[in-house]
């Protein structure tokens, strides 16, 4: 997995890439429990270049979701493979992020 | 050249998460061999990765150097996935997932094994876990 932070405009972006499982998630979350701490919104997760992602890592996303939410703070997920879409679905977590289809969109809302 | 309608193939890695990739490409590697749709053929990494990590994290407590062996069989009917480990024999709770309605980090990995299998079966003999995974085609 490979992590890259940026910021545009007011929002910090985390570009994600590769696999993120039980070996690399740990690192996921380090950087966004960090971010979680230091109050980050909005935070932009971009997991274009996400091809593989199991329980671990959702695990993570959800652990960002809820601590964001005791500041009000926004999460966003774009980008997202059919394949990491489909697992959202199934976890029902598609009606608990807030997903967009580009950075662009994610950044504009 | 022809290819064969049954395969068998097993691979054995210590228990570090690091390998956990390994296994997936010899997953990836062994369904290609039958044609199946991409789709299932992802459910079904998925799912075996899950059942290792459970092993990892719950089998072994995160001891990263502990043996997991997978087993791989199939034939034109179905698909058998057979993970064994020498840790902890699980508890009753850690085969059934969370409520999917109950939105919190953790518990989705059981479901992940059952969206893939039909059938899931455990049973521990002589201080080995061994999982077994059975999808009809």
């Amino acid at each position: 997995m490979e992590l890259k932070v940026e910021e545009i405009e007011t929002a910090k972006v985390v570009h994600l890439s590769g696999e993120i499982d039980l070996h690399t998630s740990p690192d996921l979350r380090k950087a966004l429990l960090k971010m979680t701490k230091q109050r980050v919104t909005p935070l932009i997760i971009d997991l274009k270049g996400v091809s593989y992602m199991d329980s671990s890592a959702i695990a993570t996303l959800v652990e960002t979701l809820k601590a964001m939410m005791a500041y009000k703070g926004s999460l966003r997920l774009c980008n997202l493979s059919p394949r990491v879409r489909e697992i959202f679905n199934f976890a029902k977590l598609d009606k608990v992020f807030r997903i967009y289809d580009s950075l662009q969109d994610a950044l504009s809302c | 050249m022809r290819k064969p309608l049954s395969h068998k193939a097993s691979i054995t890695i210590s228990s570090h998460p690091m390998y956990l990739g390994i296994v997936r490409v010899f997953l990836e590697k062994l369904l290609k061999l039958m044609d199946l749709p991409t789709y299932m053929i992802e459910d079904l990494k998925s799912a075996v990765d899950e059942a290792c990590s459970n092993v990892i994290k719950y089998a072994y407590k995160n001891d990263y150097q502990k043996p997991i062996k997978v087993t791989f069989t199939c034939d034109p009917e179905k698909i058998e996935v057979v993970v064994e480990d020498r840790g902890l024999e699980p508890a009753d709770k850690d085969f059934k997932g969370r409520d999917l309605s109950d939105i919190r980090p953790g518990g989705l990995g059981m479901h992940f094994i059952k969206k893939a299998f039909d059938e899931v079966k455990f049973k521990r003999i002589r201080g080995v876990n061994k999982l077994t995974l059975l999808r009809r085609l």
